[in-house]
């Protein structure tokens, strides 16, 4: 895993520096002090772990992560008390309080294995579906208020186009994000997400039933979801895609 | 009964039902000794008098006991409402009282009553009554006013309550974790730093702790304190934070209330030093002039961003001067420059203070 470093102290960037030595699966492959320099560096190294202080002068560890397209599998450090700690927890956020335990930190790095592997998986599934030379989106991260989500693209059902926002619809809410449908579409897997309509984009793994309507048109019911209808040129599209 | 609401009833049974036990003790025995009296007073002693005695002292203890549930079951608005009723009370329980009396005593045939008697009983009802009321409604309002001082010392215990959770918030050592993260790895880079900054620590928290008991410490006492706990901070922001000091030798015997300039110092990190990537200088300065002491904590950073957070930390600063000096006391938080925040302390140097 090639793991980022951000944290605006010296003290304990070298400190996870330290910790991280027994784990030779993980290599640093950068340090940065403030959002700023993190945003640089997650560009220019595109690492698969961020390490993240969530307070740091300027912009602090969320402000960064809402200004990433795609966001890398991020642990949380904090110095925090509990009562945030818990904020962290609902939201399930992984993080790490400071100071960090070697069997904490064990513990996240091995769930941070295990979504790499299956955010692989799943691009291996998806096959060629690069598009302006980017790579598909993995995960974006949301904040809606107190509550603060890293959402797999795999988890989320259908995303709507509310003006220049879209909402995501996933088990855990259905927060708004600020992005234009249309701006996230040309960064979408083409094989798992496809336009419904001009205002929806579903995920076709979450498609539970397709009922076919007057005039060619399609309706699909989404698991845990509702129906949507499918535009007419789209419906010819979709029948395609799924070889109906 | 002027403070209270107009909307509130005057009397309500709030205040009744936990004294029912009282009213009904003093009620009995009220009217015991009242007919205990008559009975010794009256002329003769025999059957007819004890009956006449009873059945005026029971006909009045019924016809007050039935005012009271009347006024008890009433919502009271106003007080010429109330005070209206117990006039009437005064002249129509008498009336009662002494009516019943007659028709008593003439169905059992055991008194003569004259149109003398009647007059003399009725006025006597008066006075009987007019003392029940008076008794009963000082009672009342004896009642009231202790109610209104319990409510007045619970809301006291709350707001005391909250400062003081409040207070300890805003105490808590909540740079220790930063702190620990810190040392931890200081220890493997440099051991002798870390054992001095881990003393520093140690200081710092039994100073912290121990500041809640006392209203008042030494400013070089405090300064030692704020000293530690900008070291320790040294170790966390390394260059980012400058330190300057310019104490005034005269006023370390001074006294101020304990954490004060500690939350100072502590504010202008947090909201200062600590927002700026590249961060910048606390300077803490103090002067003892004509018997006023002016500490003054300037700090890199903007008031704009400073000032919601940090309201909290501020306030309690504030209460406690003024808990302690009254109005002779102030703290002031204001830009000093393009990049500056100064929070400027003046405390009356107190009488007896040796010097």
């Amino acid at each position: 895993m090639r793991a980022l470093i951000v944290d605006d102290e010296r003290l304990a960037r070298s400190g996870l520096r330290r910790l991280l030595r027994a784990h030779r699966h993980v290599e640093i492959i950068g340090e940065a002090e403030n959002a700023e320099q993190a945003l640089e560096a997650i560009r220019k190294l595109n690492p698969d772990l961020i390490f993240l202080d969530v307070e740091m002068p300027g912009r602090n560890g969320f402000e960064l992560l809402e200004q990433l397209e795609d966001v890398p599998i991020t642990i949380f450090t904090t110095a925090y008390d509990s009562y945030a700690a818990r904020a962290f927890e609902a939201s399930a956020l992984d993080y790490l309080v400071k100071p960090i335990s070697p069997e904490r930190l064990d513990a996240s790095l091995v769930r941070a294995g295990k979504s790499l592997r299956s955010a692989a998986a799943d691009s291996n599934v998806a096959g060629p579906a690069l598009r302006l030379g980017h790579s598909p989106l993995r995960q974006v991260f949301v904040r809606d208020g107190d509550h603060c989500w890293i959402v797999r693209l795999a988890d989320i059902s259908m995303m709507e186009s509310e003006g220049n926002y879209t909402r995501l619809h996933f088990s855990a809410g259905s927060p708004l994000i600020f992005r234009s449908l249309t701006a996230i579409e040309q960064r979408l897997d083409t094989s798992a997400f496809f336009r419904a309509n001009r205002s929806q984009i579903i995920n076709l793994h979450w498609i539970e039933k397709v009922e076919s309507e007057i005039e060619g048109r399609l309706v699909v019911k989404l698991a845990k979801g509702p129906k949507i209808e499918i535009s007419r040129r789209q419906s010819l599209k979709l029948r395609q895609a799924m070889s109906l | 009964m002027a403070h209270i609401s107009p909307n509130a009833p005057l009397v309500t049974k709030h205040l009744f039902a936990p004294n029912a036990r009282s009213y009904y003790i003093g009620q009995a025995v009220g009217w015991a000794t009242y007919a205990a009296l008559l009975y010794a007073l009256s002329p003769e002693h025999g059957t007819a008098t004890t009956i006449a005695t009873a059945i005026w002292c029971v006909a009045g203890m019924i016809a007050t006991h039935a005012l009271r549930v009347y006024v008890d079951r009433h919502p009271w608005h106003a007080i010429s409402e109330l005070a209206l009723t117990f006039v009437i009370a005064v002249a129509v329980i008498p009336a009662v009282m002494t009516l019943v009396q007659v028709v008593l005593l003439t169905i059992l045939r055991s008194h003569h009553v004259s149109a003398a008697g009647i007059a003399a009983h009725f006025l006597q009802g008066i006075l009987v009554i007019a003392l029940w009321c008076a008794i009963y409604l000082g009672a009342q309002e004896l009642r009231r006013r202790r109610a209104a001082e319990i409510e007045a010392l619970r809301l006291a215990l709350i707001a005391q309550t909250a400062q003081f959770q409040a207070l300890r918030a805003q105490l808590q050592p909540h740079f220790l974790f930063n702190y620990l993260n810190s040392l931890r790895e200081l220890m493997n880079e440099d051991h002798e730093r870390a054992e001095r900054a881990l003393l520093e620590l140690s200081g710092l928290l039994r100073y912290t702790l121990r500041a809640d008991q006392l209203e008042t410490v030494t400013l070089k006492d405090e300064l030692g304190a704020v000293e530690s706990y900008l070291s320790l901070e040294k170790i966390r922001f390394e260059k980012r934070l400058r330190l300057r000091y310019d104490v005034d030798p005269s006023s370390l015997t001074a006294k101020i209330p304990p954490m004060l300039l500690q939350t100072l110092a502590e504010n202008g990190l947090k909201h200062g030093i600590a927002k700026l990537p590249a961060g910048g200088d606390i300077s803490i300065s103090a002067v003892l002039k004509n018997g006023i002491l002016r500490i003054r904590v300037a700090n890199s950073g903007s008031l704009r961003c400073a000032n919601v957070s940090n309201a909290v930390g501020l306030k309690n600063a504030r209460e406690r001067l003024r808990l302690v000096y009254g109005d002779r006391a102030s703290l002031d938080l204001r830009a000093s420059g393009e990049n500056e925040v100064l929070a400027e302390v003046t405390i009356p140097r107190s009488d007896g203070e040796g010097s």
